[in-house]
């Protein structure tokens, strides 16, 4: 049936969740949460990068203050001291099918294009794989920082490139494929399906060409 | 699902436009893309669109399953035993959307043919036009879930 999948992110300041719209690599210098649409026009390799979160027309709020892999835990590890090299469902982008009207996504992949026509891979940061995740699909029973048992529904991977819908020499250049449904109905009454992914940028250095690199992380399902 | 589209201009009813920054997409307008089913005795009912297609609302028992796209061109499946369409999207995280092709699943004896019927169209990558249909096959699942509709 029709999914409706909203995308989301958690911050401490307030704390809530909220809608994201845009994610933001930009200055670590600057205000959280600040204005949406604050940018600092650092060059490449000069200054550490920050990851940011942006709610439209609202606020967007630092969740990283420089790029760092993940290491190789999720939840139970929410906690706001470990959140420059962790990866959990407060630190990352949350995809989830919402209550209403419930449902399944099939074939769910998550990669990265260059524009919002999500067609091409012409971009200097997914070209040179520079464009990294850290992602897991599961659902769990309970709060979901604190949850009392979790499921995984696709195994997770760390820091892999994304780039586009394609598999080159046996290497998927996205994360995927596997099914998510809304799983709070009986018997169980989970939470979830989430499917919660994790973006930093790779080796920015001062070799990368100045200016600004555009790109979109997406998510490909399929519904009925 | 969400029905906004942030990342098209220029709709018009047959189709729209999505300008990237090296490329442009030509979608079809996915307000109007529907399926239509025909009964014995001739009652026929229409789908929706694409955001909800009203598939899994329909009854088992029709005779013929065809799309009908916002271009005009309408797609006539051939019979098979069941069908389940699967709409193809992706959703970006800035909340852009694109919605590439209805794979439609064809309950054969021994495997499924898939009917991918493609629904956008760019200037750099695309060998295949909207409208166009792309058969391919695969083997049977395990299970069939209610989403699979039979014929009669």
């Amino acid at each position: 049936m029709a999914v409706t999948i909203t995308t989301s992110f958690y911050e401490y300041d307030t704390p809530d969740w909220h809608d994201l719209s845009t994610v933001v690599f930009t200055s670590p210098n600057i205000t959280s949460p600040n204005t949406a649409g604050t940018r600092s026009h650092i060059l490449p390799g000069e200054l550490s990068l920050a990851t940011w979160y942006e709610i439209t027309a609202d606020n967007m709020y630092n969740i990283f203050y420089e790029q760092v892999a993940s290491v190789e835990s999720y939840y139970p590890a929410v906690d706001p001291v470990t959140t420059v090299s962790g990866f959990d469902i407060r630190n990352s982008i949350k995809f989830e099918i919402s209550a209403d009207p419930g449902g399944e996504s099939y074939n769910n992949r998550v990669t990265a294009w260059d524009s919002v026509t999500h067609s091409t891979t012409s971009n200097y940061l997914i070209t040179n794989d520079m464009v990294k995740i850290s992602a897991v699909a599961y659902n769990y029973y309970g709060a979901e920082a604190t949850p009392s048992g979790i499921v995984e529904v696709h195994p997770p991977a760390y820091n892999k490139v994304i780039k586009g819908n394609t598999t080159v020499s046996g290497v998927d250049n996205y994360y995927g494929d596997f099914d998510m449904e809304y799983a709070n109905v009986a018997p169980d009454f989970k939470n979830g399906d989430v499917l919660i992914v994790r973006p930093w940028l790779y080796n920015i250095n001062a070799s990368v060409p100045y200016g600004v690199h555009d790109f979109v992380i997406t998510l490909h399902y399929s519904y009925t | 699902m969400d029905k906004k589209l942030p990342n098209f201009e220029h709709m018009t009813a047959q189709d729209g436009k999505v300008y990237g920054t090296y490329d442009t997409v030509t979608s079809v307008n996915p307000y109007n893309c529907y399926f239509m089913v025909k009964y014995p005795g001739g009652r026929i009912i229409k789908g929706n669109n694409l955001f909800e297609t009203g598939w899994d609302n329909i009854p088992n028992g029709f005779t013929e399953l065809s799309y009908v796209l916002s271009t005009g061109k309408v797609i006539v499946l051939p019979k098979f035993k069941a069908y389940l369409p699967l709409v193809e999207c992706s959703l970006g995280v800035d909340g852009s959307r694109i919605f590439h092709s209805i794979n439609v699943k064809c309950l054969e004896p021994n495997s499924l043919q898939v009917w991918k019927i493609i629904l956008k169209q760019d200037n750099l990558n695309s060998r295949f036009k909207i409208g166009d249909v792309l058969l391919g096959r695969e083997p049977l699942p395990k299970h069939l879930n209610k989403s699979w509709k039979y014929t009669s």
